[in-house]
C-alpha cells in the first residue's frame, strides 16, 4: 500500500514539475500568485511558479524568481505579470517559450537560456506593445492612468526592441524607449530615463547597515584603468596615445623595428647611412 | 517496519539538494573577498542562494563577490534585495553604485553614489565616491570644453642591429655598412593632443609627436621623427564610431632629411556588446625618401583591413585583438624590386596582472610579394616579416608610468640582400598630463 502511495506521489510530483516555470528566490511584503483556479496564494521563498500564473505584488512589495532556464525576474511594487507561457525542455530546440504579459507595474529580467539562439521565443506583451530581446538585462514598466501612460523599457545589457502596430525601435544598453498607450502610437527613444524608473528601489534611509567593507577605498583598478569606457579600449592604448592608433596595432610600431608595411622610423633594410 | 524504512528513505531523497548544503560560511567568504579571491567567494556563496536570498548579510557578500568576479549585472540584482530589506544599508548602496558604474549605467550609478554621500560616510569613502562622480563626468558625452593631453618620455635601450644590416650587407648604397652593429641608445619623446567637441556627435582633434634617438657610439644612426595628425571622430550612434585623419611624418637620419610620409586614414568601428569591438580601416600613404642614395625606395602604399578586439574574461582583465589587412605598395621612383603586394596578420594579448600593471604580447606577420624580377637572382623578391614583442606597462603615481619591452624582428627573404634580424630591448619612463 505504501509502495503504491510512493509511486502515486512520484507521478503527481512529476506531472506538477512539468509545468513548473520557476521558483521564488525572494519575496518581500505582499506577493502572491493566482493560478488557473482563480485562487490567490501568498508566495514565499522556495515556492514554485507555473505556466499561466498571474504574479502580483502589493505596494512596497518585491518578488524575485529564478526561472527554469536560469533566467531571473524581479517584480517591483504594484506589479501584475502573467507567465503566459514558460517552457524549457532542457535545451533550445524550438519548443522553449518565455512569454510574459505585463499588465501593470514594472519588472526586470536577466534572460537565461531561452532567447539565446531563438530570440522570437522570448516576448513580453504589455497592452498594445510587444517587447523582444536582443540581449540579456532589461527592465520594463507599464504606467497607466497618467499623461505619459504606456510601456517604458530600459536596457542594461544586450538589447531589446519595442514594437507597436505603428513602428518599432531597437534599444541599446543605457537607452530607454517608450510606447504610448494610444492607438497608432509609434515607439520613441527617450532622451533620459524617467525619474520613476530610476527610483524603482527604496530611497536611501539613514545609514543602518554594517560599515563599508575594507578594500573599497583602494578602488584604483576601476577608477584609473584605461578600460573605463569600454573594455576593448585597452588594446588601443598600447601605443603612446590610443586616439592615434589607427588600423592594426602594429602599424604604429612597425617603424620602431623598421621595415614592415609602414617604415616610419627607420631606413629600409640594408640602407642605413654608413 | 520495512515500509516505514522505505518512507523514510523517500522523504530523505525528496529533500531539495539545497537543503543538504550546510549554511554558507560568511566569514570565510568575507575573507576571500578581502584577499581579492572574489571568484572563490562567489563559488562558495552562490549555491546557497535559493535558501538564503533575502538575508542582508548573505546578499551583501554575494553581491560584492558577484561584482568583484565580473558579474556586475547579477550583482545589481542581488544587491537590490539588500536595499529592499534595509534601505539604510549604505555599504550595499556603494557596491550597487559601483556595479552600475561597471555596467556604464551612469544615471543609476550617480543616484546611488549620491545616496552614499547623503549618509555622511567616512572621509575615505567620501573621497572615493567623489572620484567616481568625477570620473563619470569625465566620461560623459563630449562637452564643448576643449581638452589638451600631453606626454613626455625618456627611453634607454639596446639595439642589436642599429644599421639594419642584411645578411648580404647593404649592397645598394654607395658605402654599405660592413655588417650588423649593436649599440645602446637613449630616446626622448614628447607629444600633445588637442581635442574639441564640434556638436553632439563630432570631435575634432590635432596631435603632434616628436621623438629623438641618440646612439651611444654609432652617432651616424641618430634619428629624429616628427608626426602631425589632424582628424575628426564622429559618433554614428551609441555603438558606432567613424574616425578620419590626415597624417604627416618627417624622419631625419644623421641630422639630414631622410624620409617624408603623408597620408590619410579612416576607421569605422562598432562595439559588439560591452566586451568586443570590430573595426574596418583603411590607410593611404605617400612615402618619399629624400636622400639621394635611397630615393628609389619611394612608394605609394594603400592598406585596408579588419580588426577585432575582445575581452577574454568576464572582468575584462584579458583582451585579445587580431587584425587582418592587405595592401598595395606602388614603387614611384624605380625601386629595384618594383611594386609590392602585402598581406598582414597581427595579434595582441593583453592582460591586467595587477591593479597598475599590465603585460602584453604581440605578434605581427607580413607577407610581401614584389613584382620586379631580380636580374642577378632571376626571381622576384618574396619577404616574410615577423615581429614579436613582449612588454609591461606599470602605472605609477602622479601620471608616471614605466614600460619595459623587448622585441624581435626578422625579415626572411628569398633574396639574401633583403634578409635581416634585429632585437631591441628598452625601458621607457613616461609622464602623462591630462
Amino acid at each position: 500500500m505504501l509502495k503504491l502511495a510512493f509511486v502515486l506521489t512520484l507521478v503527481a510530483a512529476s506531472a506538477h514539475a512539468q509545468d513548473k516555470a520557476g521558483e521564488v528566490l525572494f519575496a518581500f511584503g505582499k506577493a502572491e500568485r493566482i493560478a488557473a483556479d482563480g485562487v490567490a496564494r501568498p508566495l514565499s521563498q522556495g515556492d514554485s511558479l507555473h505556466e499561466g500564473d498571474l504574479l502580483r505584488t502589493g505596494p512596497d512589495s518585491h518578488l524575485q524568481a529564478r526561472m527554469i532556464d536560469r533566467a531571473l525576474i524581479a517584480l517591483r511594487p504594484g506589479t501584475e505579470l502573467r507567465l503566459e507561457s514558460y517552457r524549457f525542455p532542457g535545451r533550445e530546440g524550438g519548443a522553449e517559450r518565455a512569454f510574459f504579459e505585463l499588465m501593470d507595474g514594472a519588472f526586470r529580467s536577466i534572460t537565461g537560456a531561452i532567447g539565446h539562439g531563438n530570440r522570437e521565443h522570448y516576448r513580453i506583451k504589455s497592452h498594445r506593445t510587444v517587447l523582444g530581446i536582443r540581449g540579456t538585462d532589461h527592465e520594463t514598466f507599464f504606467v497607466g492612468g497618467r499623461a505619459a501612460a504606456g510601456t517604458y523599457n530600459r536596457v542594461s545589457l544586450g538589447g531589446t526592441y519595442l514594437q507597436t502596430r505603428s513602428g518599432r525601435i531597437d534599444l541599446e544598453p543605457g537607452q530607454t524607449g517608450f510606447a504610448a498607450l494610444e492607438l497608432e502610437a509609434v515607439p520613441v527613444l527617450l532622451p533620459r530615463t524617467p525619474e520613476f524608473m530610476l527610483a524603482a528601489l527604496p530611497p536611501a534611509a539613514r545609514d543602518s547597515g554594517p560599515p563599508v567593507r575594507e578594500g573599497v577605498p583602494a578602488d584604483e583598478e576601476r577608477l584609473e584603468a584605461p578600460l573605463e569606457r569600454s573594455a576593448v579600449e585597452r588594446v588601443y592604448g598600447t601605443g603612446q596615445n590610443g586616439t592615434r592608433s589607427f588600423g592594426p596595432n602594429g602599424i604604429r610600431s612597425f617603424g620602431r623595428g623598421g621595415r614592415g608595411a609602414v617604415p616610419k622610423h627607420g631606413p629600409p633594410a640594408g640602407k642605413g647611412k654608413p | 517496519m520495512r515500509g516505514f524504512a522505505w518512507a523514510l528513505l523517500w522523504v530523505a531523497l525528496a529533500q531539495p539538494a539545497a537543503a543538504q548544503i550546510a549554511a554558507p560560511d560568511l566569514s570565510r567568504a568575507e575573507a576571500l573577498i578581502r584577499e581579492g579571491k572574489a571568484e572563490e567567494a562567489w563559488q562558495l556563496l552562490a549555491p546557497h542562494e535559493p535558501r538564503h536570498a533575502g538575508r542582508p548579510a548573505y546578499d551583501y557578500l554575494l553581491g560584492t563577490a558577484a561584482l568583484e568576479s565580473g558579474r556586475a549585472a547579477l550583482a545589481t540584482f542581488i544587491l537590490e534585495r539588500v536595499i529592499v530589506v534595509n534601505p539604510g544599508h549604505s555599504a550595499a548602496r556603494l557596491e550597487m553604485a559601483r556595479s552600475y558604474f561597471a555596467l556604464h549605467d551612469y544615471e543609476r550609478a550617480e543616484r546611488e553614489f549620491k545616496a552614499v554621500l547623503g549618509a555622511d560616510p567616512p572621509p575615505a569613502i567620501r573621497a572615493l565616491v567623489l572620484r567616481y562622480l568625477d570620473r563619470m563626468r569625465a566620461q560623459a558625452p563630449p562637452s564643448a570644453a576643449p581638452a589638451l593631453h600631453g606626454y613626455a618620455e625618456l627611453t634607454l635601450g639596446r639595439d642589436s642591429n642599429v644599421n639594419a644590416a642584411t645578411s648580404a650587407g647593404g649592397v645598394l648604397v654607395a658605402a654599405p655598412a660592413a655588417g650588423r652593429e649593436a649599440d645602446g641608445f637613449s630616446a626622448l619623446g614628447a607629444g600633445l593632443e588637442y581635442s574639441s567637441a564640434g556638436g553632439e556627435r563630432h570631435t575634432l582633434f590635432a596631435a603632434a609627436d616628436f621623438a629623438q634617438r641618440t646612439h651611444f657610439d654609432l652617432d651616424r644612426f641618430d634619428s629624429r621623427a616628427a608626426d602631425l595628425s589632424v582628424g575628426l571622430q564622429t559618433r554614428l550612434d551609441e555603438r558606432e564610431r567613424l574616425r578620419l585623419a590626415l597624417e604627416h611624418n618627417e624622419y631625419d637620419l644623421d641630422h639630414s632629411r631622410f624620409r617624408r610620409t603623408q597620408g590619410a586614414a579612416a576607421q569605422w568601428s562598432r562595439e559588439l556588446g560591452a566586451q568586443a569591438r570590430v573595426s574596418l580601416f583603411g590607410q593611404a600613404l605617400r612615402i618619399r625618401y629624400l636622400d639621394e642614395a635611397t630615393q628609389s625606395e619611394s612608394s605609394d602604399l594603400a592598406l585596408a583591413g579588419v580588426r577585432g578586439v575582445r575581452s577574454l574574461d568576464r572582468a575584462g582583465r584579458t583582451l585579445g585583438s587580431a587584425s587582418l589587412y592587405f595592401g598595395s605598395d606602388h614603387a614611384t621612383s624605380g625601386r629595384l624590386d618594383g611594386d609590392r603586394r602585402l598581406l598582414g596578420l597581427s595579434g595582441t594579448l593583453q592582460r591586467r596582472l595587477k591593479a597598475r600593471l599590465e603585460g602584453y604580447a604581440s605578434l605581427s606577420i607580413i607577407e610581401s610579394d614584389y613584382r620586379q624580377q631580380d636580374a642577378a637572382a632571376g626571381l622576384a623578391r618574396e619577404d616574410r616579416y615577423i615581429s614579436a614583442e613582449l612588454g609591461l606597462s606599470w602605472r605609477l603615481r602622479g601620471g608616471w608610468s614605466a614600460h619595459p619591452r623587448v622585441s624581435r624582428t626578422h625579415n626572411r627573404s628569398n633574396l639574401p640582400r633583403a634578409e635581416y634580424g634585429r632585437t631591441e630591448a628598452s625601458l621607457s619612463l613616461r609622464r602623462v598630463w591630462q
